[in-house]
């Protein structure tokens, strides 16, 4: 009995949680160590899910990554993150290599955006072949915020996360552009 | 004694050339004429020929003056490829969807040309003469594996399996080789990681022999150009020395051996190489190509034909395999090109054609040099081009993109001539940095961003302005020439008026950071050696933290798909100047990249931002001198007007300017602009829907003539939308349409109106008459509306008995009465479901996982149920769809469904997204117009 729950135990420590994306324009960060992620999706085919690996593993599904571009807000444990997994569909996935280009970081009590994954799939005789970048969008961003999440953007001030430095988020949250 | 033939048109172009206004749509716009190649016996020229939607390969034999087309191509099929294998024989390629498609045409006796399309697998490699008889091939087996084969000609055209000789297997891949024959050696090259590596062998021999071996990430230059002789190559080089010179190396001690030519000025950017000489040398000396022969003869043959051509650049493309017959291009900066046929044993020279056949009576305008000297002694070039007509008295500063390792020259360019042409003036310069001075001029330029380069451009302007004064200064470029632009007008607010800038960079710090890519060393490096070290990249100016200094207007003009500037640069410089509540316009595109790829884009983009500096500028609006002239204005602001109006061009439709330009449009007497005006005001584009003067601009434009306008008008009075059904007055609309071509959406008013209102027998025999030729050439439109003609209440019986008739034979329908057994029914939408790929499905919006859009469906899904036994019989059933608001018509569709019953039959209508207001019923008819079911959906 020890064993299965020891075996549950590390079969649960390597699992992702599923999250959804936040829809409402309420601030949700209660916990002091945590902070929010924004992440854009820019792709030519609907994905199941991603996978991100840090300080919570978490999943994110096919309810907020269909086809075209998204952004996503999640409320997470801050700390950095790394793009493991790509799920195309049920049948194609694909683990991410450079690992160190596809980490972000979430400060605590900031939004923290990571860049947008920009993703072109292209079928070829019953393969999936696809490109993949992370591209630092800020300026689209910021401009998704202050429609989609003006009382969150109002509250907390911006950053950007992604690989790279960048002071623009920043900048503009200390209206010193 | 003269004994050359030049062609009497050009004197006389010369004397009768225009000087006014020149359509945009003959000057941006793709070479009508191009991709000359000479046959060896220097007989035959072939070329391509342009037309809207394909182009021809063309052979022209120079002794018969005589034209054949080879083939025919679609414009997408782009020509990849295209020369002689011997005097009969032309290869090309054409680029397919998935792959590129090789063929060899031979010349037959007749005179025409016979194809064979090779196999796919196949590469023909290039520069192979051998006997004349055969053709050599790399053909892919496996992986990496590919076998070189000779094959016979004649065996291609046998309709048997072609004869092949293989000789060896090679890893070298797909269009990684070639043949050298004046040392009869196959050369292959291969690129690993930060190499290139170029071998030979012969055909004969067996195994790969190294020849030498170029790295990536060398600064200097070096580029292999031809051989002297077996062990010796010619090579580009600027490693030891500063501008790149011809040398020799040596094969054997891997080194540069001697120098051949070197100028103490200028970079050389080609050399000749004939029978183991190198004859003549290129260079850009004052921004054009200059050929200097490094032969006596080759000097003797240039200064001849150069008196025929004065002040044009002449290039020797090619030579038969005697050396009696050249093929040779001419141009100007204010000349895209001509070719010509020279035969040395008769002296006969030959134009052949002008690249833009319709500018030859065009006077374009003339550039001049300017020279000078920045404060640290920096020699400077730069061109300025002066209007011949129109003169706006506005100089137009265009930094060129880059910074380092690009140039501006001063050959024909479209878009100068185009600005020129409407009266503006155009500097450009070639600031430190700039290609072609050598690497030191090149090296002043790094890092020396927003300072130094932006001082050389003003050194020029400085000395422009000594000999010509201007009311008016803007800055406008692309790329790096966009940042340049807002540099100098942040600089130099009092010397600016406007910008106008172009897919560029506007963040210097931000091109670290731009993707998860930039991080990688390469990148890095390669950023680096544009704009400086990164650690001093935050200290470089960039426009968007320097907004709030910008005191003019700006144009900003970007692609979304920008991966060299990114778009990003674009749009958070726009946010700021928004911020600082400055004069900004943007012209971002949807779909374009770094510049746009189409003509007809590129047309619109330029025509923009003349609009912009006529406004901002508050210049005078051109004034046409005649009727053509007035055409060409009005053909501009219509393109202009669609540009903003389209849906997918802009990343945000701009309605108001399209009304704005169609109403320039409209004033000019277009009866285009008064139809598209009435087409934004029946759909509510960017104005509230104003069927009145919607009906006002369709009678406007009608008077005029215009036969959408008259069919709109017509459909208005038809159905009653916004105005009272008249038949009598759609009538007459439609009698007065004289053009006898295909339009579709008369031909289905013309049915309806005969079936319905005929005036005459003749009406009433086309009612039936009609459907029948109709339903050949648009079949969707026929049916839907002979559906709507079998259910409406204004066709008499008799009509309909014979149109039920029509469509029951047409397509073998059996029973006509039926019941509806519903199994779906109300307002849906498409919802995706992960699977295979991916699925997408209807549902009940309140069970929609994942939706792709908002947009709902008023859904019906139901089996159709025959009286008595339906096993194989087909029926047919008429769907209509009404859109209501405030219980008036608002629209309406008809179609037809047809076939047999065994599965369940779906209709889905896609309901107008945010249209909340709007009420859409279905209506299921039989086949005699009788209802059978009808429901409601919600679009809230």
């Amino acid at each position: 009995m020890k064993y299965l729950i020891l075996l549950i135990a590390i079969l649960m420590s390597g699992c992702a949680t599923n999250v959804e994306s936040i829809k409402d324009d309420k601030d949700v960060l209660v916990q002091e160590d945590s902070g929010y992620l924004l992440l854009g999706i820019d792709s030519t085919m609907s994905l199941k899910s991603i996978v991100l690996e840090g300080p919570q593993n978490i999943r994110i599904t096919h309810k907020d990554l269909t086809e075209g571009s998204n952004h996503i807000l999640l409320a997470l444990k801050a700390g950095d993150y790394q793009l493991t997994q790509i799920e195309f569909s049920n049948y194609y996935k694909t683990d991410v290599d450079d690992r160190e280009y596809w980490t972000f970081s979430i400060t605590p009590g900031e939004i923290n955006y990571a860049g947008d994954i920009e993703l072109r799939t292209k079928w070829f005789v019953r393969s999936l072949r696809f490109n993949m970048e992370l591209i630092n969008n800020s300026s689209i961003a910021l401009d998704f915020l202050k429609t989609n999440f003006p009382t969150i953007l109002s509250s907390k001030s911006i950053a950007y996360g992604g690989p790279g430095e960048d002071d623009y988020l920043h900048l503009w949250s200390e209206k010193s552009l | 004694m003269k004994q050359f033939f030049v062609a009497c048109c050009i004197f006389i172009y010369s004397s009768i050339a225009q000087a006014g206004l020149i359509d945009s749509q003959k000057l941006l716009t793709a070479p009508e004429y191009a991709q000359f190649a000479l046959s060896p016996d220097g007989d035959n020229v072939t070329y391509i020929q342009r037309a809207a939607k394909s182009y021809l390969i063309v052979n022209y034999n120079v002794k018969e003056e005589a034209a054949v087309a080879v083939k025919n191509v679609h414009h997408s099929n782009m020509l990849l490829d295209k020369y002689w294998i011997n005097n009969d024989v032309l290869f090309f390629e054409l680029e397919g969807k998935r792959f590129d498609h090789s063929f060899i045409a031979k010349k037959t006796q007749s005179g025409k040309f016979k194809e064979v399309r090779l196999d796919k697998y196949w590469t023909v490699i290039r520069g192979y003469k051998g006997d004349g008889k055969h053709i050599l091939i790399s053909e892919w087996k496996r992986n990496t594996q590919y076998q070189v084969s000779l094959v016979q000609i004649e065996s291609l055209f046998s309709h048997q399996r072609p004869k092949k000789k293989v000789l060896f297997t090679s890893n070298y891949g797909d269009g990684y080789m070639f043949y050298e024959s004046s040392v009869d050696q196959l050369i292959g090259y291969k690129s690993e990681e930060k190499e290139v590596t170029v071998s030979s062998r012969s055909l004969e021999g067996s195994k790969w022999v190294p020849l030498l071996t170029m790295n990536f990430e060398e600064r200097d230059f070096f580029a292999p150009i031809g051989f002297l002789d077996n062990r010796t190559m010619v090579v580009l080089s600027n490693r030891d020395s500063d501008k790149i010179s011809v040398y020799k190396y040596s094969l054997d001690d891997k080194k540069i051996s001697g120098l051949i030519y070197g100028n103490n000025t200028y970079d050389v950017t080609d050399a000749r190489i004939e029978e183991g000489r190198v004859v003549s040398v290129t260079y850009m000396k004052h921004g054009k190509p200059h050929h200097e022969y490094l032969s006596k003869e080759r000097e003797a043959f240039k200064g001849r034909l150069s008196k025929e051509l004065e002040g044009q650049v002449l290039t020797t493309l090619d030579i038969d395999q005697d050396r009696n017959s050249y093929l040779l291009h001419a141009s100007s900066p204010t000349h895209a090109g001509t070719w010509y046929h020279f035969n040395s044993v008769d002296n006969k020279f030959t134009r052949l054609i002008s690249a833009y056949e319709e500018l030859e009576s065009y006077k374009l305008a003339s550039t001049q040099l300017i020279k000078a000297t920045s404060k640290d002694g920096i020699k400077l070039e730069g061109w300025l081009t002066q209007p011949r007509v129109n003169n706006r008295n506005t100089l137009i500063v265009m930094p060129h993109g880059g910074p380092i390792g690009v140039q501006d020259s001063n050959e024909f360019r479209h878009e100068i001539q185009l600005l020129a042409n409407r009266g503006f003036t155009v500097l450009r310069v070639n600031f430190r940095g700039s290609s072609g001075y050598g690497k030191e001029f090149q090296k002043l330029g790094v890092g020396a961003l927003g300072g130094e380069i932006e001082s050389d451009i003003l050194t020029v302007i400085d000395k422009v302005n000594e000999q010509y004064s201007f009311k008016h200064t803007c800055a406008m470029g692309a790329s790096y020439g966009g940042y340049s632009s807002v540099m100098l007008a942040i600089n130099e607010s009092q010397r600016f008026d406007c910008v106008v800038a172009a897919y560029g960079i506007y963040d210097i710090p931000y091109l670290f950071s731009s993707s998860n890519f930039h991080g990688k060393e390469e990148f890095q490096s390669k950023i680096e050696g544009a704009v400086g070290s990164k650690e001093e990249a935050s200290s470089k100016p960039s426009p968007v933290y320097l907004a709030s200094k910008l005191n003019v207007p700006i144009f900003l003009i970007a692609g979304r798909r920008d991966y060299v500037a990114h778009f990003e640069h674009s749009n958070r410089f726009k946010q700021v100047l928004d911020m600082h509540n400055k004069d900004v316009e943007t012209l971002f595109f949807k779909k374009v990249g770094h510049g746009q790829s189409q003509w007809y884009r590129q047309r619109q983009e330029t025509l923009a931002v003349i609009d912009f500096l006529e406004r901002k500028l508050n210049l005078p609006k051109l004034v046409p001198d005649s009727d053509d002239e007035k055409e060409i204005l009005t053909r501009e602001l219509i393109e202009t007007a669609e540009m903003y109006y389209a849906e997918d061009v802009l990343l945000e439709p701009n309605y108001k300017l399209a009304m704005h330009f169609n109403k320039q449009a409209a004033e000019q007497g277009s009866a285009e602009g008064l139809y598209n005006l009435g087409l934004i005001n029946q759909y509510g584009k960017g104005v509230e829907t104003d069927l009145e003067q919607a009906r006002e601009y369709f009678q406007q434009s009608s008077e005029l003539g215009y036969r959408d306008a008259k069919v709109a008008l017509a459909k208005m009075y038809f159905h009653g939308i916004g105005v009272e059904r008249e038949t009598d007055k759609v009538h007459d609309i439609l009698d007065s349409i004289t053009e006898i071509t295909e339009h579709q959406q008369e031909s289905l008013l013309r049915l309806m109106l005969y079936c319905q209102a005929p005036k005459s027998d003749k009406h009433q025999a086309r009612c039936l008459d009609y459907p029948k030729d109709f339903v050949k050439k648009f079949e969707q439109g026929t049916i839907g509306t002979l559906a709507r003609l079998i259910v409406s209440a204004e066709t008499p019986q008799g009509v309909k008995d014979n149109l039920i008739k029509f469509v029951s034979e047409l397509y073998e329908i059996n029973d006509v009465k039926f019941k509806l057994n519903t199994r779906k029914m109300g307002t849906y939408v498409w919802s995706r479901h992960p699977g295979y790929g991916w699925r997408d499905k209807l549902v009940p919006v309140e069970d929609a996982e994942v939706t792709m859009d908002n947009t709902k469906q008023c859904y019906l899904e139901a089996f159709v149920d025959l009286e008595g036994f339906d096993g194989g019989k087909r029926t047919a059933a008429i769907m209509r769809w009404e859109a209501f608001k405030d219980g008036k018509l608002e629209d309406d569709s008809y179609t037809l469904y047809r076939g047999k019953t065994s599965k369940a039959w779906q209709y889905a209508v896609s309901m107008k997204e945010g249209a909340t207001d709007l009420l859409y019923k279905v209506s299921v008819f039989n086949l005699h117009g009788e209802l059978v079911d009808s429901f409601e959906c919600n679009n809230n």
